[in-house]
């Protein structure tokens, strides 16, 4: 079985190894990313029943399509990274 | 500032959670918006860091930095950004929800310290002992914002208003409000 070919060259070299971990590493803080967005709409939510004013809703909404748009950069890394 | 307030007089739209039904805000501050100058300026400085480190890239190009591919770099790249807004969100949010209010029966200070913890502390008026004011510096002089260091006789023994605006005029309501609810006294 011949070791050449695209993928074995990027696994097997050292240089192809820090970038296969340096992808994981993106894609694993773009989740990190995600988690924080997530607590960001529990704690808009929290606040904004805390605190009852005119903007309230507008807020809500603002966290949670940022949630949506982090959730979107993970497809968008895995897309760029791995596809 | 008139875009990002920080002190509503009678805020007629404005309601906290536990206000009583015969209860109305008097005041409603936040940090004056001049106290978010430093991060807002990190936040531009952060923009700027990609394009420096970009075109830095050349110099580093012996350590094998030019072997990496575009996508690795426009990925990094973008997730540099997303920190710095979740830094600008963080830091947005802890100036937004961080919240004093004077109602015609309490004192409420509404702390957000960071994403995960946050607690509410009300004092009634009866139990303010005293209450002072206290500018700093060149900026808070300025700008006319301070702090305004409320003295109880409640479990928590003190509730500091932090470089809120105008702080003697928030010391004086507080002191006219006292008066109004148990008849005149000798308030510092």
């Amino acid at each position: 079985m011949s070791l050449e070919g695209p993928v074995t060259t990027t696994i097997l070299t050292p240089f192809g190894g820090f970038l296969i971990i340096l992808k994981i590493g993106i894609i694993t803080l773009s989740v990190f990313y995600f988690a924080f967005s997530l607590v960001v709409v529990r704690q808009v939510s929290l606040m904004t029943e805390t605190l009852i004013t005119e903007v309230a809703p507008l807020l809500r909404a603002f966290s949670i399509i940022h949630a949506g748009i982090s959730l979107g950069i993970i497809l968008l890394f895995i897309g760029l990274l791995f596809g | 500032m008139k875009l990002f307030p920080a002190y509503f007089d009678r805020p007629v739209h404005m309601k906290f959670a536990d206000q009583e039904e015969d209860e109305t805000i008097e005041l409603l501050l936040r940090r004056h918006f001049v106290t978010n100058v430093p991060w807002i300026f990190m936040v531009f400085v952060g923009l700027f860091i990609p394009i420096i480190v970009l075109n830095l890239s050349s110099l580093l190009s012996g350590f094998g930095v030019d072997k990496i591919p575009g996508n690795i770099i426009l990925a990094t790249v973008i997730l540099w950004y997303l920190f710095l807004l979740a830094y600008a969100i963080t830091k947005m949010l802890n100036w937004y929800f961080n919240i004093y209010i004077v109602t015609n029966k309490h004192v409420v200070d509404i702390n957000f310290h960071n994403l995960l913890n946050r607690d509410f502390v009300e004092v009634r008026l009866d139990d303010i002992q005293s209450s002072k004011s206290h500018i700093k510096g060149v900026i808070g002089s300025l700008f006319h914002y301070g702090d305004v260091i409320i003295e109880t006789a409640a479990e928590r023994q003190h509730i500091d208003f932090l470089s809120v605006p105008k702080p003697d005029a928030v010391k004086e309501r507080i002191q006219d409000l006292q008066e109004k609810e148990e008849g005149p006294s000798d308030v510092t």
